[in-house]
């Protein structure tokens, strides 16, 4: 009689331990290979000493063991301890190179891409540079979106992949534990240590990044990509198309360049008093220099000062503007940010921060003054720019979260 | 009183890799020739467990002392054959040269005299 724990089949013995293997599956299938090679070796030799084929093939699977038993054995044996440091150290090195070549070669062809939609556009009219319209922001923001999100997906992939085959364990598992160890630490990166100009969609593409880092994790081989030159060309293409079609919800805009006269409708009528009537502005707007952009800071020099004696509390003044119709942001109610001067020894110069507010794309400057009254002038034509947000996800976070001026 | 397993199926188990290097450094065979040579060189004396042989195997290769390839074979289906590397050669001179130690300190021990 035979042994209900022991299958006398080969075929079912076999699948008994490859059911319990748990190693990748090109191992497992070497092993049970190896092992049927083995049944068939030793019932072929068992039946040339005299025994009935039954009879040698129970004995040939007896002389195994049970196949749970030898299972596990097996799976210790290929599932060292070396074979694990080794796997995570290709693990990591993978995870880099393969991150970094997605994101070099992305940036490429994004850049392709970002160039010929500016011209195509800039040609038909429809550019404007406006980082708070969706054209800036899908240029903006489009490469954080798709060349980060790319590089830690495949970079995730590929290291998975690679770590599996090193330590003989199967995708998933290896999957899941890179998605836990390895997703803290690209959050970390993503949001907090890598500094960029930022708005609003570039955010939630660096959000995302960490997402895209567990789902490559997770993916295992079952996203495959064709060939390098068509894959790039699809990656260009969607990228292409994801800028038009953001950009073509945005539409053309207009804005204004320079420094329009006081008084023009910029807005500024609303919130402050122009120069007084029949007095010549301090200094032409047009003489205003500024320095250090995208940095954080800006310097204006007014020279040569003239009568700055008519008036106390001289500053500078940066409010929130918008390029849709060229003038101050319509909920600003005061300034997001005041200098005063640094040097009135000859010159007149400002130090301002104009990009310390996430909401803020473009900016007015304008230069005021009290008069003996306390009454506050705009003193010299208001100057535009446009700018963005620098720092990391966290630091925009703050900034959102943090009380308005 | 339930019998445990053998004296000699004891010294076996802790042997397998020895006579694993060992034939296999005379050149490349495949696991069922492993065992076939070992119970042959033994005079019939050690029959290693052949549940116990493939776990050895895998360790080895995995420790780096052991190459497999598969190779088609004319009489039945192809088969994995290993062969000693560097890192086995090395291997098999520690463990000869341990083995030899550990067999002349039992001797003095359980042989007084020889």
């Amino acid at each position: 009689m035979s042994d209900p724990i022991r299958p006398t089949d080969p075929q079912l013995y076999l699948g008994r331990v490859a059911a319990r293997l748990g190693l990748p599956p090109a191992v497992e299938q070497e092993v049970v290979e190896e092992l049927a090679a083995h049944v068939a070796d030793a019932t072929a030799a068992l039946i040339a000493e005299g025994l009935a084929p039954e009879q040698a093939e129970r004995e040939a699977l007896a002389r195994l063991g049970s196949p749970e038993a030898l299972a596990d054995e097996i799976r210790r044996a290929q599932q060292t301890p070396r074979r694990l440091a080794t796997a995570g150290a290709r693990g990591v090195f993978w995870l880099g190179w393969t991150g970094l070549f997605w994101i070099l070669s992305s940036f490429l062809f994004v850049f392709v891409a970002q160039l010929a939609l500016w011209i195509v556009l800039g040609f038909l009219g429809a550019w404007s540079g406006g980082a708070d319209l969706p054209l800036g922001q899908a240029v903006g923001a489009g490469p954080y979106v798709f060349v980060f999100g790319a590089g830690a997906f495949f970079g995730a992939r590929e290291a998975v992949l690679v770590a599996a085959r090193a330590s003989r364990r199967r995708v998933a598992a290896v999957g899941r534990w890179f998605a836990l160890a390895g997703a803290p630490v690209v959050a970390v990166l993503a949001l907090v240590v890598f500094e960029v100009d930022l708005d609003p969609l570039a955010v939630v593409g660096l959000a995302l990044v960490p997402v895209a880092f567990v789902a490559g994790c997770l993916a295992g081989p079952r996203v495959h990509w064709p060939a390098h030159p068509v894959r790039w060309a699809a990656a260009a293409s969607v990228a292409a198309l994801l800028l038009v079609a953001i950009a073509a919800l945005g539409g053309p805009a207009t804005r204004t360049w320079g420094s329009p006269p006081i008084g023009n409708g910029m807005g500024f009528e609303r919130v402050a008093a122009s120069l007084p009537p029949g007095s010549e502005p301090l200094v032409d707007g047009a003489s205003a220099t500024g320095s250090g952009y995208p940095a954080a800071r800006l310097s204006f020099d007014w020279a040569p000062v003239v009568a700055f004696t008519a008036w106390h509390d001289l500053r500078l003044e940066a409010w929130r503007g918008t390029a849709r119709d060229g003038g101050i942001a319509p909920d600003a109610t005061g300034p997001y940010a005041v200098a005063t001067p640094d040097d009135t020894g000859g010159s007149l110069r400002f130090t301002i921060r104009v990009n310390g507010r996430p909401e803020v794309t473009h900016y007015w400057l304008v230069l005021t003054g009290a008069d003996a009254a306390g009454k506050r002038w705009i003193l010299a034509p208001p100057t535009t720019g446009w700018t963005s947000f620098h720092g990391s996800v966290a630091d925009w976070l703050r900034a959102v979260l943090a009380p308005q001026p | 009183m339930a019998r445990g397993p053998s004296f000699a199926t004891q010294l076996l188990k802790g042997t397998t890799p020895l006579l694993v290097l060992s034939v296999i450094g005379e050149g490349e065979l495949y696991g069922y020739e492993i065992a076939q040579r070992v119970r042959e060189q033994s005079g019939g004396a050690f029959a290693p467990s052949e549940g116990s042989l493939y776990p050895a195997l895998h360790r080895l290769e995995a420790d780096g002392a052991l190459a497999a390839t598969w190779r088609d074979s004319d009489r039945g289906p192809r088969r994995r054959y290993y062969r000693l590397t560097d890192r086995g050669r090395g291997l098999l001179a520690e463990s000869r040269a341990e083995w030899s130690a550990f067999v002349r300190t039992v001797d003095r021990v359980a042989v007084p005299g020889r």
